[in-house]
């Protein structure tokens, strides 16, 4: 599979396989987006509540009834172009979308040399099929492969669903890159201290006595005790065109998608009321999206709502996200002119596994733009240390670091990327559902600044 | 109606839960000192009995004594009904709950204790959030007070309505419970109410002032 065509290359332990923009004099920049509703016909999900796309022999009293869409899912494309660089990224309300054929299509039709897809990880959108491992589950540790080697990511394809969306998703790149406007890039970032989203789920009791230390998986919240780590941090990326009228606006923060999660319910959660919000602010030239952080520990104040309640939870953590962002857009000047730097690196890597006999490819891309903004997609669910180690070791004052996001090349999916010292504590996300070495996380933060470094010229 | 003093014993009210099955209201003394004494009849004996199982928890003893008696003619027929009915509210026998409390509130509307196991009889066994609001509002009205029963109330009451998004009416009850008169709370209930402010707050979208009363609930919290 894909894996044996990169293996042989990877011969260093990290190795450039495409670096582009080298140019450092600003250009002038296009920018297009593009917006297509994803939202299955038939929402097949499972009727006991969890979003996984079943077989289509199914029967009706196993599938969640047809009007349990709340709100719909949508992919969001943005397309930043100059003359010597074409970038696309995509942000899709789903759990996970890692898709070769999207990337390769979008290149080959659009031109668009680099993508990074991004999933929300909605845990009330659809999990495509195939995905598990093994029978239903995702513990991936005594699996004899990565989930590149072992999945068939092609197949997916054979989901009409599946299809359907990455067909919808290839035109949106299209559509995004065939409506370019001269653009104005700003990014910036704020602090934010949500009451609805952002603690983290791993509860840490020290040893007492001859009670060994344990760890507590925190999944609610309810009395908003304070946790760490996390990262109280709202990242904008605000595109203007040359009237200065904002087309897109990115916010970046990192929180599970799980407030609806297992409630039959299809819902973008609360990164949807956040771009609903936003994009009603802004009108509807504005296109909004949200870019999942790393959120591998950290779960809203209250998961796993139903009813009436749970939406206007969800929808009011997204209004509040949402204002949060546009409180941090406020402060951001408009750049004077629509040209910019904009340089890309995809950085492989071989990612020992936890046990030391078999190994993952895995690509860090790093997209650094005006030496003001940083973007870096990382393909899994990324402990939120790794963020703030990534944040205060890069040069760029805006990195941004993206989980669960894949850009076509290594493995599309790596699970949980717990800190080593997670993994010496233990429990979910750390020994559970995380195969990868106890330094994975650390390399890809390696890779990141010394990708960045080498960008900016340091 | 003239509403009887009663002095309550309030033991072993582990709130907070949705599930309150721990309700226990134990009336103490009948009537005030003012009044004669009560003639001594069998009832007598039989309500103190009532009483003293009740104080201590042995709900499955008093429904075994008093399963079959009839209340009717008793002088505190009203608090035998709700004794009897609490037990079987502990014992989570629904339809006997039920139709003892509303025997007892029936023949004592104004005692807010009354209303209040009948919401949680509502709430907890019956699933019906409709009576169990009424009831817990009607409890929350008739004790206007500090204590420990109309605050288990409001924050029950409270729950049931943020679940139905009417959350201003959740506002409003919590009105009672202004900044100034926090301190007049028992501590216990000091931060429940502080909890639900702020998720009231929080389900109104205010979440500036959310995050305030999650943060005095917490203190408050950590002091009990």
């Amino acid at each position: 599979m894909r894996n044996e065509l990169i293996k042989p290359i990877i011969t260093a332990a990290v190795l450039c396989v495409a670096f582009s923009g080298c140019a450092t004099r600003p250009l002038p920049l296009y920018a297009g987006t593009g917006k297509v509703d994803i939202t299955p016909a038939q929402p097949v999900i499972s009727a006991e509540g969890q979003s996984f796309r079943l077989p289509d022999n199914t029967p009706p009293e196993k599938r969640t009834p047809l009007g349990n869409v709340h709100d719909p899912l949508y992919a969001r494309v943005v397309v930043l172009k100059n003359k010597n660089v074409s970038f696309a990224i995509v942000s899709a309300d789903l759990m996970l979308f890692s898709s070769k054929r999207v990337i390769d299509e979008a290149r080959k039709r659009w031109s668009i040399e680099h993508v990074i897809l991004s999933a929300t990880h909605t845990h009330s959108g659809m999990v495509p099929r195939g995905l598990c491992p093994t029978a239903g589950g995702w513990e991936w540790r005594s699996a004899e492969a990565d989930p590149g080697e072992l999945l068939n990511w092609p197949a997916l394809s054979e989901d009409p669903w599946y299809a359907e969306t990455e067909d919808k998703i290839i035109a949106a790149i299209g559509e995004a890159a065939g409506n370019l406007f001269p653009a104005r890039l700003a990014a910036g970032k704020g602090t934010y201290e949500s009451i609805y989203l952002g603690h983290n789920r791993r509860l840490i009791r020290p040893a007492h006595g001859v009670v060994p230390r344990s760890v507590i998986t925190l999944w609610d919240n309810p009395t908003r005790m304070p946790t760490t780590p996390s990262d109280p941090t709202v990242g904008v990326i605000r595109i203007e065109d040359e009237a200065r009228k904002p087309r897109a606006f990115m916010v970046h923060y990192a929180c599970h998608p799980i407030s609806m999660m297992g409630s039959s319910m299809i819902t973008a959660d609360f990164p949807g009321a956040m771009t609903d919000y936003i994009e009603r602010q802004l009108g509807d030239s504005c296109m909004a999206m949200f870019l999942q952080g790393a959120a591998g520990d950290i779960n809203p104040y209250e998961t796993n709502m139903r009813g009436a309640y749970g939406l206007n939870m969800t929808r009011q953590a997204g209004i509040a996200l949402a204002k949060a962002a546009l409180g941090v857009s406020e402060n951001l000047p408009s750049p004077e002119e629509p040209k910019a730097v904009v340089q890309v690196k995809e950085s492989m890597l071989d990612i020992a596994d936890r046990e030391g006999n078999k190994s993952s490819a895995a690509c860090v891309a790093s997209v650094v733009i005006n030496r003001d903004l940083a973007l870096v997609a990382m393909p899994g669910e990324i402990f939120v240390q790794h963020q703030l180690n990534l944040s205060e070791r890069s040069s760029i004052p805006n990195t941004f670091l993206l989980g669960i996001a894949y850009c076509g090349l290594g493995s599309p999916f790596l699970n949980y990327i717990p800190t080593a010292q997670a993994v010496e504590e233990g429990g979910y996300g750390a020994t559970q559902f995380s195969f990868v070495a106890a330094d994975a996380g650390d390399r890809m933060v390696d890779a990141a600044v010394a990708a960045i470094d080498e960008l900016v010229g340091e | 109606m003239t509403r009887k003093k009663k002095h309550f014993t309030r033991l072993g009210f582990a709130a907070g839960a949705l599930c309150v099955l721990s309700a226990a209201v134990v009336l103490a003394e009948a009537d005030s000192p003012a009044q004669p004494e009560a003639p001594a009849v069998p009832a007598g004996k039989a309500i103190a009995r009532m009483r003293e199982l009740s104080k201590n928890d042995r709900w499955m003893g008093l429904i075994e004594e008093f399963e079959n008696e009839d209340f009717s003619a008793w002088p505190e027929a009203a608090e035998a009904f709700h004794m009897r009915g609490v037990g079987y509210l502990h014992l989570k026998d629904a339809p006997k709950a039920e139709r003892d409390l509303k025997e007892a509130v029936e023949r004592d509307p104004e005692e807010g204790f009354f209303w209040y196991n009948l919401a949680e009889t509502c709430h907890a066994l019956l699933k019906d959030d409709a009576r169990a609001l009424d009831a817990y509002r009607k409890a929350f009205e008739l004790e206007d007070n500090f204590g420990w029963m109309p605050a288990a109330a409001a924050v029950k009451a409270v729950n049931i309505l943020l679940y139905q998004v009417r959350n201003d009416e959740a506002l409003d009850i919590l009105r009672r419970y202004r900044d100034e008169d926090m301190e007049k709370l028992p501590p216990y209930w000091r931060f429940h109410i502080l909890r639900a402010y702020a998720r009231t707050y929080a389900a109104q979208g205010r979440e500036a002032e959310a995050r305030v009363k999650f943060r005095q609930a917490l203190i408050v919290e950590s002091t009990v």
